[in-house]
């Protein structure tokens, strides 16, 4: 069999995402794991819906498929243990109709060690570890998690999504770590610099919002806060996490003004809000019953608008990008954030 | 590699976590069954119809069963596992409309 029959047959098995793949022979996964070989059927984790078991070759195979070298397989299998914790959702991720995708965030020395990009189009093609992890992290759900579109109509193919997104091809990026002010994500929330580590977030595409010409930090953060404040996301509707992956032009002119992470958070989370009489007529409360209702539609005393985010640390900071260019990606979604250390 | 070694590492799961279904009652005559609407729009009222065609059937095919509707639980509220717990401690039998 030739290699482009191979490609062919991986198609036919129904293993891809729909582009091409390294078809995982024998001799490649043993590759992939490595030194690790001898460990092929550990449970690393149980992927819901579907309850596949994730073993180390399962994951391995799938990395070959997605074309990860061998140095980026602890990282998919970190993203695959952060994905299958309770607290990230997947069950709800995969099934929902939302289009929700896993956005995995790779940090630490270990992303700087494997190359990660970071910088001018880290959300884009280019980079083959942002590509291929992302990549292997969405074909384990595909193959072990069931996350197949409905139309298939069998028992393993549970991926409710009604439109689907990019993101469920790749969504892996690294923060600028040379030009961002603040420290990496993790390290806010309690990692060490040192620690490599993996971030998952339930996330739609990302809305890129642009502010230029300005240099006040109220006024770049306003235009982002009124681009947040839209009726139709999953956000406004459950009021988790917020994920933005700022410029670094946003971002250093905001912190050289003084600000903090902190401080933008609570800006943010005061300013991204919604009338709540305009808010009850949009979006997704047009299903709500009595008890599917929030509190707040109850409170019909108050006129205080709504904030997208239910408290200010729901907003979730990270820094990337080139360094030109006044933009701010908002990354709406649902559910919270999962961080994994990465075994050394 | 011998001849006779698999082409492929298969990467779909070959094993997958089993649940173990609750038991089941003996019988329903007498039972107290609890009837949830869990459509994704509650508002339209086809989980309602498929419960009142689901309470006929078993009062058809069981003697003196009792019913009640039951809310679903809220966004963030319980727990799938608690909320389920707090449905077997009330209820001989739940039925759940679900599908839209």
């Amino acid at each position: 069999m030739d290699e482009v029959d191979q490609l062919e047959e991986c198609y036919e098995l129904g293993w891809t995402d729909g582009l091409p793949v390294i078809p995982p022979t024998p001799e490649r996964v043993e590759r992939m794991l490595g030194d690790r070989s001898s460990q092929r059927d550990e449970v690393i984790a149980t992927l819901p819906p579907a309850g596949g078991i994730a073993t180390l070759e399962k994951i391995a195979a799938n990395a070959v498929m997605a074309g990860c070298r061998p140095e980026y397989l602890p990282v998919v299998e970190t993203a695959v243990r952060a994905v299958a914790d309770k607290g990230f959702w997947l069950d709800d991720m995969v099934t929902a109709i939302d289009p929700m995708s896993a956005l995995v965030l790779v940090s630490g020395p270990l992303a700087r060690a494997i190359e990660m990009n970071g910088d001018a189009g880290a959300l884009g093609p280019g980079s083959r570890p942002n590509a291929t992890i992302g990549r292997a992290l969405n074909l384990c759900l595909r193959n072990i998690a069931g996350a197949r579109p409905i139309r298939h109509f069998d028992d393993r193919a549970l991926d409710g999504s009604t439109l689907g997104q990019p993101g469920k091809y790749s969504y892996c990026y690294t923060e600028n770590v040379d030009l961002s002010p603040w420290p990496e994500l993790p390290v806010e929330r309690g990692f060490t610099a040192e620690d490599s580590t993996v971030t998952v977030y339930a996330a739609d595409a990302p809305v890129c919002i642009g502010d230029m010409g300005r240099t006040e930090p109220e006024l770049i953060l306003r235009t982002i806060a009124e681009s947040a404040a839209i009726p139709g996301t999953t956000n406004i509707f459950f009021r988790q996490d917020l994920w933005l992956i700022m410029a670094p032009e946003h971002a250093n002119l905001i912190a050289d003004a003084g600000w903090s992470k902190a401080d933008v958070q609570q800006f943010l989370f005061e300013q991204a809000c919604l009338p709540r009489e305009r808010l009850s007529e949009r979006g997704l409360f047009g299903f709500m019953d009595d008890v599917l209702r929030p509190s707040w539609q109850d409170d019909t005393d108050s006129d205080e608008p709504i904030s997208i985010v239910d408290a200010p640390e729901r907003v979730v900071i990270t820094v990337a990008g080139a360094p030109y260019g006044g933009y701010t990606a908002l990354c709406f979604g649902f559910g919270e954030i999962m961080i994994k250390q990465i075994a050394e | 590699m011998s001849s006779d070694s698999p082409r492929y590492i298969n990467p779909v799961a070959d094993a997958y976590e089993t649940k173990t279904a609750a038991d089941r009652p003996l019988s329903l005559s007498k039972a107290k069954i609890g009837l949830v609407d869990s459509m994704l729009n509650p508002g339209a009222m086809w989980g309602q119809g498929m419960l009142d065609a689901a309470e006929v059937f078993l009062s058809d095919k069981h003697r003196s069963p009792s019913f009640e509707r039951v809310d679903r639980p809220p966004v963030g509220g319980p727990s799938p596992a608690r909320w389920a717990a707090a449905m077997a401690a009330q209820y001989s039998a739940l039925v759940t409309a679900v599908g839209d």
